[in-house]
């Protein structure tokens, strides 16, 4: 029957040590949940009383917002699962990081106030979308986007997600762009060591053996995870909407 | 071009539709209750997760003595909770309600004028102790005319109150302040400073009536 095959490589997919070590870098990204959406208060409360550029302050803070940004991250490991190359992997990161450097550094400087959750909302819409294309979903459906356009397109969406979180660090004005930008770096030195571990979690799937089935069931994972994201992302957005925002 | 999976269409379909209904049925039974204190299902009262929510919300509003949070990520607030007076507690904790009070002394009333030194960039805690219901009037002003962040507040020290409970007057960034509180429980109730500049600064505050113990609260 169809439903034995489809239930059962899935399910021993997910059984397998390399998914465990998925299940297990997961798990170590759990306790930054609490930070992940919010600069943690006393990062806050420092930077209310400070002034002036603070270069390797706002570096560490872009660092930790990447590394402890799962969202961010969940999209970037659907980017690179399938690429081979080194400089694929460099091709791809770079498109992302323009992306999001972009909006980033416009949001900030133009003053943009999205609302954050219908913005982390579509960030998480792109973690389905790269898990769903992973799987070979557009395939087959007979359509096929061009992976380096969504890969842009939506580098500009969680760049404004960035955005959003160095406004609530409320920068003072005087040195807004030094700061900005120091941010920015650290979001991009965040983003390559985390690449960094993800390759190896990568390479040990892709040397295991049944690399296609625990491809299916680490993209299947990652749907999952990107509509979980949309789901608590939307619940925040509704009901946050009786609450009056600044 | 980056590569795909080769898998026949309607397992990616059925798997992508499965995802996404396991995350619709987490999201409406697990994530709303848990983080957000709403339990259309009744999922989050059965197993308790609607608690972690309306807790939480107490406990940052305990925690976030820290100047106050914009954005809209921010956490939602479980409603009747750390808002209000009105917070569900037993006899005991029960807040003061807001109506007329009227109360005779044999003892004196309190005075005192304090200065409070904050270093550059410094925080601090000064805290007064005061029974459910006395009021204390106030006055502070930052010597050199600087603004800082304050967070007037009070913390109940007995009966059964949420853990870290606590009530915010009133917050926000100023050079000086007054006004009075009377206080909805025993408790200790006072300012948390933040100095917003580099510099040194002396806040001085007065203070009138039934209070003991003004001063700094260490740890």
């Amino acid at each position: 029957m169809r439903i034995d095959r489809w239930h059962g490589p899935a399910l021993r997919g997910l059984l397998t040590p390399a998914c465990m070590a998925l299940a297990l870098l997961a798990a170590l990204l759990v306790p930054a949940l609490a930070l992940a959406h919010n600069v943690a208060a006393g990062d806050r409360a420092f930077l209310a009383a400070s002034t002036g550029p603070q270069p390797a302050v706002y570096l560490y803070l872009g660092a930790k917002h990447m590394i402890t940004g799962y969202d961010h991250l969940m999209f970037l490991f659907g980017v690179i699962f399938f690429l081979y190359r080194l400089k694929q992997v460099a091709g791809y990161v770079t498109l992302f990081a323009l992306g999001h450097s972009t909006t980033l550094l416009a949001g900030v400087l133009m003053g943009w106030h999205v609302n954050a959750w219908v913005v982390d909302a579509i960030i998480g819409l792109s973690v389905v979308y790269k898990g769903f294309e992973n799987l070979g979903g557009f395939r087959a459906l007979g359509v096929e986007p061009d992976t380096r356009v969504a890969v842009g397109v939506f580098g500009l969406f969680h760049g404004l997600g960035l955005a959003t979180k160095i406004q609530e660090l409320a920068l003072a004005r005087e040195s807004l762009v030094p700061n900005m930008i120091s941010f920015n770096i650290g979001v991009e030195c965040g983003q390559l060591l985390a690449l960094g571990l993800m390759l190896i979690v990568v390479n040990a799937l892709r040397a295991s053996g049944h690399f296609e089935r625990r491809a299916f069931a680490a993209n299947v994972l990652l749907v999952l995870g990107g509509f979980l994201l949309m789901g608590y992302q939307l619940s925040g957005y509704f009901t946050s909407s009786t609450v009056v925002t600044p | 071009m980056t590569e795909s999976l080769h898998e026949p269409r309607r397992r990616v379909l059925r798997a992508t539709g499965l995802m996404a209904l396991i995350a619709a049925v987490l999201t409406v039974a697990v994530i709303l209750p848990a983080e957000f204190g709403r339990d259309p299902t009744g999922f989050g009262t059965l197993t308790g997760l609607t608690r972690l929510a309306t807790v939480r919300a107490a406990s940052e509003a305990a925690t976030s003595a820290a100047p106050a949070t914009t954005g809209a990520t921010g956490t939602a607030a479980a409603p009747g909770v750390a808002g209000g007076f009105d917070a569900e507690a037993s006899a005991e904790g029960k807040a003061l309600p807001l109506a007329k009070w009227s109360n005779k002394h044999t003892d004196a009333f309190a005075t005192g004028k304090y200065e409070i030194k904050l270093a550059g960039a410094g925080e601090l805690e000064w805290k007064a102790t005061m029974k459910r219901g006395e009021p204390l009037l106030y006055r502070w002003k930052v010597r050199t005319g600087q603004q800082v962040y304050y967070e007037f507040h009070g913390e109940p020290v007995s009966g059964k109150w949420a853990d870290k409970y606590y009530e915010s007057y009133e917050t926000g960034e100023a050079a000086s302040g007054q006004g009075y509180v009377v206080a909805p429980f025993s408790g200790h109730h006072g300012w948390y400073f933040v100095n917003l500049t580099g510099d040194p600064i002396i806040i001085d505050v007065e203070l009138v009536g039934y209070y003991s113990g003004f001063g700094p609260v260490t740890g």
